[in-house]
């Protein structure tokens, strides 16, 4: 049996695998590009991306500057921002959304126990998509502009209706700081501060070194910016000006910063829905820590602060990383969901290109990219601190 | 510190517990009382919205569209049929003592019992002139096969448990059979009925979409978290690269893609429906994410265990099917259950290609005329729907990962 015997050997066993995979890949991939092809010339449509360059014809509501004569192309891009504007502020609130009601689920006040179990299990078994739309709908059920809810209505002479927070139909103003003359020295000065207290708490703590002096941390950096607030204020004035919104005719607010209701529904929807979630892998994260260093640390006289801020979370930090990643992941992923709500997201702007031109293909395929090169830097950046702060082993 | 400061001053020691107790004592009772008035805040108004704020006739006259959408309501009785043959096969397998058969079982007979009584509930909560007696009531029509199912799953329970012997290889080839025969039974009902899957909707479509897909994904992500460590170059970055394809986008854009891309790649004549469609992009997705469960699973696998297959003579084949995935695949059955709540919730994107499930269902009703605006209780109730399901399915992995789970 000559054949049978060449048929065993493994390296002959390896080759022929991997051409049936290369042919099979192939052949999918030429299937593919012929039905959309044919398809394509069947619909009288151009393949390439020229079709970027024309005009969309649509109008944003949202984000960057869009008028209805800008480009296909333009559009995808103020999608993208709209995309990244709510994902990276939704990373960050919801990280420190967990983190806090991770800390209430390991309290030991059963009260709070319960809240933040029962908040964390509801947010956690229905789909976010379904809190997304009671969110928007809560929101539609605002009063109207004209009678705008007003927090702290400011006692300026020049517009009664000003105020630190107007909220309605129209979404929510929020006071803001604007530039002064003097902000940008304000700034110099803060940053020449931070670059002090560096080389004084390495002072420091090199004193302490040496001598086991108390280092005093707390006293000194106190000490420093004060005199530099003092030097500030003197040479700059005010470091800026809040700019509080007002309402400006029937339609729009005027002044501060204005968050449509579907940005802020689709922010909050995926801030309490992640934020669940994150409290869950903080959770773990700091329960990995054995109890033993928590004790040896209260039995230094480290108070619980300390022991959480000191020891227990550097720990807790290297085992919730590669979690954490998965979960910023969604959420960025998640920001697609925005269609429920009507948010102009990378998706939703893409699925309308889509529609006008008829290029679903191309239009999917670049949203698809973009996304994955999304997921891709993010890992990259998370996967970079995991190193930093990874226990070296001996 | 100085070396007289290493005394110990009882009386100094003695203060600074009792202080640090007290403030601690303090800090208890401001917290407390800050998160009473949050709930006194909710808790309230949350139920007396409940009990009479909320109207419920929305969900109440839409009970059917939410169970199965237009799937023919003569035919209605081959879903109680599968639920029950379901049920049964359940009982079966949860009488052998399989950990996470029992607690499915455990929790398919409670939400049985729950819906059996619940038309009964009817007059009692209608009383007060709540709604919540119409939604109550909205359930009797299917009160017949919900009390069989339950009644078929706690017998084949018991007979399982006292006739079958429960280690044996008799038993585990039993209720293998057992399942073999009744998943195609139970598809092959519901598929009988007329109108094609174009008419489901509602929880059928959803529990369909959810099921088969992650059925199907297993399978699939088995080989390719296999391929992942293939030492062949070729299978290996082939399979890389799907899983974390799949694994850097939303399902949105995937689902969208598969609707597009699935018709594109089969002649005109045979054009497949949405829910295939679905189908499709969902498993695609499934798989990357249950591919990723699998290799978690096989690193868990000591090096010893491969080496010793090697030496008994196994090929490379072999070792895997008999030994390696026997044990990698126990450890993974909670990522799977974990992956098939994920999949429960997502498959509410299905909305994007046209399918009526659960949410989009929930989202169209308010469009009624009778019911305009009333989205609080339809959004309510659809989460109530998931919430039972995906609580339920993390409650069913949670015994897999206690010590008790770890015997069978």
């Amino acid at each position: 049996m000559l054949t049978a015997r060449w048929l065993r050997d493994e390296r002959v066993i390896a080759a022929l695998v991997q051409l049936v995979v290369a042919v099979v890949v192939i052949g999918l991939g030429a299937w593919l590009a012929m039905g959309v092809v044919s398809d394509m010339r069947a619909r009288g449509l151009a393949p390439g991306l020229g079709f970027l360059g024309q005009t969309a014809g649509f109008g944003i509501g949202e984000g960057p500057a869009f008028r209805s004569t800008d480009s296909y192309g333009r559009a995808l891009v103020v999608g993208l921002a709209n995309t990244l504007r709510v994902a990276i502020a939704g990373i960050v609130l919801a990280t420190g959304l967990g983190f806090v009601v991770s800390l209430a689920r390991l309290s030991r006040n059963p009260l709070l126990v319960g809240l933040s179990r029962a908040y964390v299990d509801a947010l956690r078994n229905t789909p976010v998509s379904i809190q997304l739309l009671l969110w928007i709908g809560l929101l539609r059920t605002l009063p109207p502009i004209g009678r705008a809810v007003t927090l702290g209505a400011a006692p300026t002479a020049e517009a009664s209706s000003r105020a630190w927070v107007l909220v309605s139909l129209k979404g929510a103003a929020i006071a803001w700081p604007a530039r002064l003359p003097g902000t940008s020295g304000w700034v110099a000065v803060l940053a020449g501060l931070i670059g002090a207290g560096y080389v004084l708490r390495r002072w420091r703590s090199a004193v302490r070194e040496r001598t086991g002096a108390s280092t005093r941390h707390l006293r000194w950096q106190a000490g420093l910016a004060t005199i530099g607030v003092v030097i500030a204020w003197a040479a700059f004035g005010s470091p800026f000006a809040w700019d509080l919104p007002r309402v400006d005719g029937p339609f729009r607010y005027a002044g501060g910063y204005v968050a449509t209701p579907e940005f802020a529904a689709l922010l909050f929807g995926l801030v309490v829905y992640t934020g669940a979630f994150i409290a869950e892998v903080v959770r773990s994260g700091i329960q990995s820590v054995g109890a033993g260093q928590r004790e040896a640390a209260r039995a230094l006289g480290l108070h619980d602060g300390d022991v959480l801020r000191l020891v227990v979370l550097p720990q807790a930090l290297r085992v919730m990383i590669p979690p954490l990643t998965n979960q910023y992941l969604n959420l960025a992923k998640n920001s697609s969901l925005a269609i429920v709500i009507g948010y102009p997201d990378l998706f939703s702007i893409g699925q309308t290109v889509g529609n006008q031109t008829g290029q679903f293909v191309a239009v999917v395929g670049i949203v698809m990219l973009i996304y994955l090169s999304i997921s891709v830097v993010t890992s990259i950046v998370l996967n970079a601190y995991g190193r930093h702060v990874r226990l070296v082993e001996r | 510190m100085s070396a007289q400061s290493l005394r110990l001053d009882f009386g100094r020691v003695e203060r600074a517990i009792r202080a640090r107790s007290a403030r601690w004592w303090a800090g208890q009772a401001v917290v407390t009382a800050a998160t009473a008035w949050l709930l006194w805040q909710i808790v309230p108004s949350a139920a007396a919205w409940l009990w009479s704020g909320a109207d419920w006739r929305v969900v109440a006259a839409n009970l059917r569209n939410f169970a199965f959408f237009r799937y023919p309501v003569a035919e209605a009785w081959r879903i109680g049929a599968s639920v029950t043959v379901v049920a049964t096969v359940v009982g079966l397998a949860a009488g052998r003592g399989t950990p996470l058969a029992r607690s499915l079982h455990a929790m398919l007979a409670a939400a049985l019992a729950v819906l059996v009584t619940v038309p009964v509930l009817a007059e009692p909560l209608s009383a007060g002139g709540s709604t919540l007696g119409a939604l109550a009531a909205a359930f009797a029509p299917a009160q017949a096969w919900l009390a069989a199912a339950l009644a078929a799953g706690l017998v084949a329970e018991r007979a399982s448990a006292t006739a079958l012997a429960r280690a044996s290889a008799r038993a585990r080839r039993l209720v293998g059979a057992a399942w073999i025969v009744a998943l195609p039974l139970a598809a092959m009902l519901l598929l009988g009925a007329p109108g094609g899957v174009g008419r489901w909707g509602g929880l059928l479509l959803t529990i369909t979409l959810a099921t088969t897909a992650i059925g199907l994904s297993f399978p699939v992500g088995v080989l390719l978290a296999l391929g992942r460590r293939s030492p062949l170059p070729l299978v290996r970055v082939t399979c890389i690269g799907f899983i974390e394809l799949m694994r850097g986008m939303p399902l949105i854009t995937v689902l969208f893609m598969a609707s597009i891309v699935v018709p594109l790649l089969l002649p005109d004549a045979w054009r497949p429906e949405a829910m295939f469609r679905a189908i499709v992009g969902l498993t695609l997705f499934s798989a990357a994410y249950v591919a990723e469960d699998v290799r978690g699973g096989l690193n868990a696998i000591g090096a010893g265990q491969y080496e010793a297959a090697r030496a008994l003579g196994l090929g490379a084949a072999s070792s895997y099917r008999l030994v390696i995935l026997p044990q990698a695949l126990r450890i993974v059955v909670p990522a799977i259950v974990g992956q098939l709540i994920a999949l429960l919730k997502d498959t509410s994107l299905v909305f994007i290609i046209g399918l009526l499930d659960v949410f989009e269902i929930a989202r169209s009703i308010v469009s009624q005329p009778a019911y305009l605006g009333r989205f609080r209780e339809s959004l309510a109730f659809a989460a109530l729907v998931y919430f039972v399901l995906c609580s339920g399915l993390a409650r069913a992995s949670r015994t897999l990962e206690s010590p008790e789970g770890d015997r069978a």
